[in-house]
């Protein structure tokens, strides 16, 4: 085959200009790799999620109730736009582990067969339970992490405390479930290792008959038919259930397992745009300038090949074909490095979430978009950088060159200042003047790369600052011990005995709902002792406040969704789930914020007064002395009243140990900022250089040494550099800021705080690319044949 | 004046470069002396070694046999540092292409050149001289061919330097600037006592030396002294 010379022109010219190539190559490399990575991700998030909620049948609303007669089942689904109703039992219990601590299990209960129920049972290992198992066996099927992080599998027999009475079940089968994708308990839980909080699944004769509530539910689901007013049908099934003590009522998207996985696919969403756009954009601009420049450079070139009979057309051609050729290499690059970073991501998400289908694959959609976005990228700049070549004419191109125009700056007229500077500064600024674009373009890269620098660096200072204010000054505790049902505060002298407690503090959690001004908010009320030392409360402004007199310190989330500010008095209504449901109003003393989750805080006799109750707790917050929190622990494994026993200890432990998901990702975001950073230097200095060889040879043959020239030529970079750096700091800081806002849920407020540490780490990085800017001009002094250069016509 | 020592001296040099995978011979075993003050023109097609010499002569490259002399001692075995600081102290270069800084105003240029030496000329004064008095604040793209070429003159002979080398210093000029230039090239020399070396294939050049050789094929073929050089002013081409 003949190849046309422009092609193996076009293939020579990428030769002999590899290390800007290969940069360019790059950036557009990690950006589609990004693009394709997240892209596919959450592709395939969005749709095993989907295919698993239709083929589990999601419920659309979730209501809980003290306890309900099954026969309610029936006015529920006679509601307009009910398409489905089901009715089942759903409650904590205490699981006995070998070593004598405990776990908590939501036992959820499920009729036989199970076909017409709404969110089915996906069973992954192992059988479904019985309705009728032989010799009266209790049945149960267990969440995937759950079982996995205890030993558990399908033969196993575990020991469940349930109404009081401690019980054997044997373990069938290993099952997901759509509302246990993120196997949490609630919302401020997210710190809680994933042994200690697990799903069992048991049929529903077996749990009316365990937890005594025998022909009753205490939960009710349902599906609506698309196109209805959800709200409508929510408020008709509520005043349905109001008999029977609602407690609670949501939609899915806030069902807890839910929210959290649309907050990851939300971040994600975020992740997959902005990354991809900064790094294309760049890229982008990057491939333009370079083109210029090569257009410019090869002038006599371009005029001898018009003179040759080639058009405009071709000529252009064989330069966008150069930008052409960078974005389809780069593209490549990254489609195949994105597949592999998918597969790596998804491997993590598999860890964390239960979706039956997620698995990683090839995305053509992802790629296809990621490549066309590439292309088109490329044809555009290779078309900016190539107008040039319209205005070049033959006859003129072989004359010698003009000396590049150069203006006076606005500067120069502040003759104070400038006369002071050197001559290498005015030539380095004048320069930049020049080469307005090209500057700009360095300047926004080493601001970008020194911004995502700060930004993936930021989240683990901010998760530093998250543990460090959850652990040392919210919780002061080292266990926190809740009862399964209210309990007199005498009973907390129990506990007081074990060997090694030096301090018990009683707690009372409470749910209530709030009204003000027709609005309404479920929240939890923490009673707590005045002048109680285990418990950190911290204000709106992120002050350490004490607990008021009277009133209660609201959680600042549920304040905001109320409309409530302090002084103003609310509707209170209990929750409790025992006893008749009370109502009070209560006073909002001042606001508290959570670092996770929410609490209102108030005075447990306060507390147990909106209950018309006295010294009541449903809990203790218990120091001990050092290194006996486990065996406090294991004590109380006999005291079978007690549901949970949480261990800051085994909490801090877990999370060290599973931060490697965080590292994984900040390592890559900062490869990532890394790699941009030094590709844009590395252009900068090679298209500086090829400019200003000519200069450069002629400097050093009237006597500048190399390490003189080489600051000549670092200066012009380097005021881009360091201004680039200044600004990409803040800039950084907004971006994490940005960040931070995008992902927080109402279940986690994610806070942007960025350590000094930080901005010194990405200063270093500043520093480092000037020192390669610098390294880069040297070795192309190096190889500089000055004498060659200076009598060569351009 | 010109010395009666030779200041510069070349013995037996050669000189091969690799162009590509062809070896060439772009000196051979030439000898030569060149004494302080004299105004030396060199001449030859293009090809027959003169800018070599030049080079050698400038310290931008060394030779590949035999060795080079600067007031007695041998440039052979220096040092790129020791290269740079003979460019620097004794050396000035005019250039076919001026190669002036495009950044940097006349004035700035000829600044340049002052800020190497140890006992500079005055910049202001330079440009005087070369009748750039008026352009001092242009920059180059502001300035023709004859302009920049003037200052290019003034940033080598503001380093006060003891050898002036010029390549083609007319090539890219008009005949009429061309001889504004040698003008000046004589009158440097005259002035300052600066020995000039000027490298042109332009055989009219030849008159205005005090002493002219002739290149070919790598080699001095002909030597020739003028004890009264035609002034450039009259030279015609």
């Amino acid at each position: 085959m003949v190849k046309s010379p422009l092609f193996l022109k076009l293939a020579r010219t990428i030769k002999s200009t590899l290390g800007p190539f290969l940069a360019i190559v790059a950036v557009v490399a990690v950006g589609l790799a990004v693009f394709v990575a997240m892209t596919a991700v959450s592709d395939n998030l969005v749709r095993s999620r989907e295919a698993f909620y239709r083929e589990t049948d999601f419920a659309d609303l979730f209501f809980h109730v003290v306890r309900a007669p099954e026969a309610i089942l029936e006015r529920v689904s006679a509601v307009n736009g009910v398409i489905r109703a089901t009715g089942r039992i759903q409650k904590d219990v205490s699981l006995f582990r070998e070593d004598g601590t405990r776990a908590t299990l939501r036992l959820t209960s499920f009729q036989v067969p199970m076909e017409k129920e709404l969110n089915r049972l996906r069973v992954q290992k192992g059988r479904l339970f019985e309705k009728n198992p032989e010799g009266g066996v209790l049945e149960i099927l267990l969440s995937p992490q759950f079982a996995e992080t205890n030993g558990l599998r399908p033969g196993s027999t575990v020991s469940v405390a349930a109404e009081g009475k401690e019980k054997p079940m044997e373990v069938v089968g290993i099952a997901a479930s759509p509302e246990f994708v993120y196997v949490i308990k609630d919302a401020a839980s997210v710190f809680e290792e994933p042994s200690s909080f697990g799903a069992a699944m048991i049929s529903q004769e077996q749990a009316q008959q365990v937890l005594d509530m025998a022909g009753s539910i205490n939960q009710v689901l349902v599906s609506l038919a698309p196109g209805i007013d959800e709200s409508r049908a929510r408020e008709e099934i509520r005043s349905i259930l109001e008999p029977y003590g609602n407690l609670a009522d949501y939609p899915q998207k806030d069902q807890v397992s839910e929210a959290i996985l649309r907050g990851e696919l939300e971040q994600l969403k975020v992740s997959s745009t902005y990354l991809p756009a900064f790094f294309l954009g760049l890229a982008a601009l990057m491939q333009a300038v370079f083109l210029g420049r090569l257009v410019k450079a090869a002038r006599t070139q371009i005029g001898l090949m018009k003179a040759l009979g080639f058009d405009n057309g071709r000529l252009m051609l064989l330069y966008g074909g150069y930008s052409l050729a960078s974005s389809a290499t780069g593209a490549l690059a990254g489609i195949l490095a994105g597949y592999g970073l998918a597969g790596l991501f998804i491997q993590l998400y598999a860890a964390y979430f239960n979706l039956p289908r997620l698995t990683a694959g090839f995305n053509f959609r992802a790629a296809g978009m990621g490549l066309a976005l590439s292309l088109s990228l490329g044809v555009a700049s290779g078309l900016m950088a190539t107008r040039q070549v319209l205005s070049i004419h033959p006859a003129e191109s072989m004359r010698p060159p003009i000396p590049a125009r150069t203006r006076p700056l606005l500067l120069e007229r502040w003759g104070l200042l400038w006369n002071r500077l050197d001559l290498s500064w005015r030539m380095s600024l004048r320069s930049m003047s020049r080469n307005r674009f090209r500057s700009a373009v360095t300047f926004l890269g080493i601001l970008v790369s020194i911004g995502m620098l700060v930004v993936s660096l930021f989240t683990r200072d901010s998760m530093d600052s998250l543990f460090d204010r959850h652990f040392n000054l919210e919780l002061r505790y080292d266990l926190l011990a809740r009862f399964s049902s209210p309990v007199r505060e005498m009973e907390l002298m129990n506990l007081e005995r074990l060997d090694g407690v030096t301090l018990v503090e009683p707690l009372f959690e409470l749910p209530v709902r709030l009204y003000y001004r027709g609005r309404r908010e479920d929240v939890l009320f923490v009673g707590i002792l005045p002048g109680q030392s285990l418990f950190g409360m911290i204000d709106a402004n992120d002050r350490p406040r004490g607990l008021p007199a009277s009133g209660v310190l609201l959680d600042w989330n549920a304040a905001r969704k109320l409309g409530a500010a302090p002084g103003d008095t609310l509707e209170v209504e209990t929750l409790l789930g025992k006893g008749p449901s009370r109502r009070a109003s209560i006073v909002v003393a001042g606001l508290s914020r959570k670092s996770v989750g929410s609490a209102s805080y108030l005075d447990i006799g306060e507390l147990n007064a909106l209950l018309r109750e006295s010294n009541l707790v449903t809990g203790a917050a218990i120091r001990v002395e050092p290194g006996k929190a486990e065996g406090v622990e294991k004590e109380t494994a006999d005291m079978i009243n007690i549901s949970s026993v949480l261990s800051r200890e085994r909490e801090e432990r877990y999370l060290d140990e599973n931060l490697a998901y965080l590292y994984v990702s900040i390592g890559i975001l900062v490869f990532f900022s890394i790699l941009l950073g030094l590709a844009i230097v590395f252009n900068a200095s090679a298209l500086t250089f090829s400019e200003r060889r000519r200069e450069l040879a002629s400097l050093r043959v009237i006597g500048f040494s190399r390490e003189e020239v080489a600051l000549f030529l670092l200066k012009e970079n380097l005021l881009l550099l360091l201004a680039g750096t200044l600004v990409g700091l803040p800039f950084g800081r907004l971006l994490s800021e940005g960040y931070a806002r995008a992902v927080s849920t109402d279940l986690f407020t994610f806070v942007a705080v960025v350590f000094p540490r930080t901005y010194l780490l990405a200063s270093i990085g500043g520093a480092i690319f000037v020192a390669l800017a610098f390294i880069l001009g040297l070795r192309g002094l190096d190889r500089l044949d000055f004498a060659e250069t200076i009598k060569a016509r351009d | 004046m010109v010395e009666n020592q030779a200041l510069w001296r070349l013995e037996n040099v050669t000189k091969t470069y690799m162009m590509g995978q062809v070896q060439v011979t772009a000196l051979r075993e030439t000898s030569m002396e060149i004494h302080g003050g004299e105004l030396l023109v060199i001449l030859g097609p293009s090809g027959s070694g003169k800018t070599t010499l030049l080079n050698l002569l400038g310290g931008m490259d060394k030779p590949t046999g035999g060795r080079v002399f600067f007031d007695g001692e041998s440039l052979e075995g220096a040092n790129e540092k020791r290269l740079t600081a003979y460019r620097r102290d004794v050396v000035g270069f005019v250039f076919q292409f001026f190669n002036l800084i495009p950044d940097l105003t006349a004035v700035e240029n000829v600044a340049l050149g002052a800020h190497l030496s140890r006992n500079p000329l005055s910049p202001p004064a330079v440009l005087e001289e070369v009748g750039m008095a008026d352009r001092m604040n242009h920059f180059p793209s502001q300035m023709s061919g004859g302009e920049q070429q003037r200052v290019s003159i003034a940033r080598a002979v503001v380093k006060n330097p003891r050898l002036l080398l010029c390549d083609e210093p007319t090539g890219s000029l008009d005949c009429s600037t061309g001889r504004v230039i040698l003008e000046l090239l004589e009158k440097v020399n005259r002035t300052y006592g600066t020995t000039v070396v000027i490298v042109s294939h332009n055989a009219a050049i030849g008159g205005m030396g005090m002493r002219v050789a002739t290149m070919s094929s790598g080699r001095i073929v002909n030597w020739v002294a003028h004890p009264a050089p035609v002034p450039p002013g009259e030279i015609e081409w």
